[in-house]
């Protein structure tokens, strides 16, 4: 029969207010505090009433995985320290997996090793401290995978990578492994499924639970589900359906397993790179933010590093994406300010 | 009727024949009315339409005085079009497009103070309205079409007139409206009523953007449902030539350029460019054109202590266009409103990155340009040193710019105004 995997994850960035190089030196607050808290509570409020049903429902045949980045654990726990308590009430059943991956969900596993690792490291450290969990599998930002950042994970501790196959036509639901690595490949059509349908408002085109099992089908090896919190857009409507399929396929002989208990299985050689893709100015926006890096690091500021670390999360490269050039948020306004940032930043390594 | 088919475009029949009130291309580099309608004109004859082209002309002598202050100046004649399928009838009047009662008058008085030829025009704007009306009435008296199509208020006079008398359906082209002209606080009242009526009558209004939509519903009261938005395109340009300019030295530069008037806002470009050298110096500033506006500008830049950064050009002839567009890092249209706005393609294809105000008509179809609210001179500002400090964003817009400029092509609009002609044609 076949297993399930599935795995929550959640990201909440801060928010980049507008920055208008006239103000360089001026001691402006990059971060938009108020938009940021909007949007967290926004989230939180869902994330509450989904884990609380989630936690009726977790037992030994019933387990999940599921990773929060550092910032979204900052986050919830200055502006919503009930739904933090949420998630903790969920690893303390002991049938959660927590997966390990960059504190910032950053890019710096393709621009920087060192930060890469050290980010890798700074959200092992909060997951021990603050949920008493050692992460064993990683997850890395947009499941980007390349060989070289796989040997930095398994040298971090690690031992399974969660990743994405498909670009590489690989059938997602084969048990894989590198020379370093156990991995686990997202199935993009369930996965996607989920995003488009179940998270719409409207109850339109939704499969049934039954369907979508159907749709899984019984003699695959293993189907990976990823879910991310953050584009819960109808939480009552996900959980009902969460509930019944999970129901449904308990039902049914189906086995739900996390990343750590897939194994003993092991049987395909995963060979491709990943890296996503990015436009020139999100690349011009990455190369100029590690080539400050050293100034950064050499300043030993920790509230300037920690500032410059925030400035890692993708989601602020994200929005130069050239699919907004019609949109509210125009992708070379948003550069333009990220560059004046960073401008500023150095500034102020400079003047003492 | 008359029925054109032609094998090479897949075999497509068009059935039309369109009565065009139009403008010739402008002696002035200025104005966008006379490019559209040379352009359109051209792209309707590559898709088999035919065009009745009724446009004014002015004096000879006025004409070969122009002709001899700028040998690289050519006013287009007859002869430019060699179709069977454009047929051009000339209007003699001292009308042009965006013209207002004082320049009618300057020219007038122009013409009556030469004394050496007969003066058949009309005293004041109104009554060479009537007189060019009644012209184009007789001049096609014989003449068989399916629509007409008039271009700016100058023209919908006639339109009216013929429409009446033929029963021929009516279509206006709305390039600018007397509010544009006036930032969008006033409009003159005689210009109003003729701009109206012609709108009253048409069977469909042309706007060129969504601007000058809204402003047909909000200020002339006309139905959204007879309103087709036809955004203008790209005229191309020759290719730009690599050149090394003396006034440049090892400054950027950054351009205005255009009627130096309250509707272009010349004043937020002088208040940004007070703000970007507080930033830096190795930046001089342009202002490329001639307008009422250009005595306060001037002043209001050596008040700001930046006369040696500004440079002034005045008048301007399309060579001299391409010299300042091609040595140019920067261009720069601050417009307060702006219908369409064409000049951005022109920089576009002279490979000049834009910053363009969200009030023109433009910045609904341009995606490689910075846009900024026209009032916000600190984004302004923000925005010229953005594109002059960080190269890869230039270079990036500039050419991702090009490539947009090149792709909008007037094939588009020639194709929507011909679902206009169909929507209405009998």
């Amino acid at each position: 029969m076949t297993k399930i995997c599935l795995y929550l994850h959640m990201h909440l960035p801060k928010e980049i207010n507008g920055f208008n190089i006239l103000d360089l030196g001026h001691h402006q607050n990059y971060f938009d505090d108020h938009k940021t808290r909007n949007k967290v509570l926004e989230k939180s409020e869902q994330i509450k009433i989904f884990n609380n049903e989630l936690l009726k429902k977790l037992n030994n045949s019933f387990k999940i995985s599921l990773g929060i980045s550092g910032t979204s654990y900052e986050l919830l726990k200055e502006y919503d320290a009930e739904s933090l308590k949420s998630i903790q009430n969920l690893v303390k059943t002991g049938f959660v997996e927590v997966v390990g991956e960059t504190y910032y969900n950053s890019l710096t596993s393709i621009h920087s090793k060192n930060e890469f690792l050290e980010q890798v490291k700074m959200h092992k450290e909060l997951m021990k401290k603050e949920l008493h969990y050692s992460p064993t599998t990683f997850k890395n930002t947009s499941l980007i995978y390349t060989k070289d950042m796989s040997l930095i994970v398994q040298e971090a501790g690690f031992d399974t990578i969660l990743a994405n196959g498909n670009n590489f036509n690989m059938n997602p639901n084969f048990f894989y492994r590198d020379d370093h690595n156990k991995i686990l490949v997202k199935n993009h059509f369930l996965t996607d499924y989920l995003n488009n349908k179940i998270y719409e408002e409207s109850n339109q085109g939704l499969l049934s639970p039954e369907d979508f099992l159907e749709k899984i089908g019984e003699d695959q090896k293993i189907v990976n589900i990823f879910i991310d919190y953050s584009k819960i857009k109808n939480v009552h409507k996900i959980t009902d359906f969460l509930i019944k399929f999970v129901d449904l396929a308990l039902e049914k002989k189906y086995e739900f397993i996390t990343p750590k208990e897939a194994k003993e299985e092991i049987t395909e050689y995963f060979n491709g790179e990943f890296s996503g893709e990015v436009n020139n100015i999100q690349k011009s926006a990455l190369d100029k933010l590690h080539s400050i890096e050293t100034k950064i690091k050499n300043y030993a500021c920790p509230v300037l590093l920690s500032t410059w670390r925030h400035l890692t999360s993708k989601e602020h490269i994200d929005l130069m994406n050239y699919e907004y050039l019609r949109s509210e948020k125009n992708p070379y306004d948003i550069y333009i300010t990220f560059n004046n940032i960073l401008k500023d930043l150095v500034m102020r390594t400079e003047v003492a | 009727m008359s029925i054109y088919f032609n094998p090479k475009k897949r075999g497509e029949v068009i059935n039309l024949k369109v009565l065009k009130l139009g403008w010739e291309f402008p002696p002035f580099f200025a104005g966008g009315a006379g490019i559209v309608c040379n352009e359109l004109t051209k792209a309707l004859n590559e898709k088999n339409v035919e065009v009745l082209f009724v446009m004014p002309h002015g004096p000879e002598k006025e004409i070969n005085e122009i002709n001899q202050r700028n040998s690289m100046l050519k006013i287009l004649t007859t002869d430019m079009y060699d179709t069977e399928k454009i047929r051009i009838e000339t209007v003699e009047t001292l009308l042009h497009a965006y013209i207002g009662w004082e320049e009618y008058k300057e020219k007038y008085d122009f013409i009556k103070s030469t004394k050496k030829q007969k003066n058949p025009y009309g005293k004041n704007l109104a009554e060479e309205i009537e007189r060019f009306s009644q012209l184009i009435l007789k001049i096609v008296e014989n003449e068989d079409f399916d629509v007409i199509h008039a271009h700016d208020w100058v023209t919908f006079l006639a339109g009216i007139n013929l429409k009446k008398k033929t029963g021929k359906p009516l279509i206006v082209h709305v390039h600018i409206t007397e509010f544009d002209k006036s930032g969008g606080m006033y409009a003159d009242p005689f210009i109003y009523g003729i701009e109206k009526a012609g709108m009253d009558q048409a069977d469909r209004i042309i706007a060129v953007s969504n601007l000058v939509k809204d402003r047909c519903i909000h200020n002339y009261y006309q139905d959204p449902s007879k309103i087709r938005v036809i955004h203008n395109a790209a005229t191309p340009m020759k290719e730009l030539k690599e050149e090394i300019y003396e006034i440049k030295g090892n400054d950027k530069i950054v351009l205005f350029a255009g009627r130096i008037t309250l509707q272009k806002g010349p004043e937020y470009f002088v208040e940004a460019a007070r703000l970007v050298l507080q930033h830096r110096q190795d930046v001089k500033f342009i202002v490329a054109g001639t307008g009422d506006l250009l005595p306060e500008v001037i002043k209001d830049v050596e008040s700001k202590n930046m006369r040696e950064k500004f440079i002034f050009t005045g008048f301007y002839t399309r060579n001299e266009a391409e010299k300042i567009f091609g040595m140019a890092d920067v261009f720069v249209m601050p417009s307060v409103s702006e219908p369409f706005g064409v000049v951005p393609y022109e920089a576009q294809m002279k490979k000049t990155p834009c910053i363009i105000s969200k009030q023109s008509g433009i910045s609904e179809v341009l995606n490689h340009a910075l846009k900024v609210d026209f009032w916000d001179t600190r984004e302004l500002a923000n925005k010229m040193l953005g594109l002059l400090d960080y190269e890869d964003l230039h270079k990036e817009i500039k050419d991702k710019g090009y490539d947009e400029a090149k792709n909008a092509s007037w094939d588009k609009p020639a194709t929507k105004c011909i679902e206009v002609y169909r929507e209405v044609a009998k």
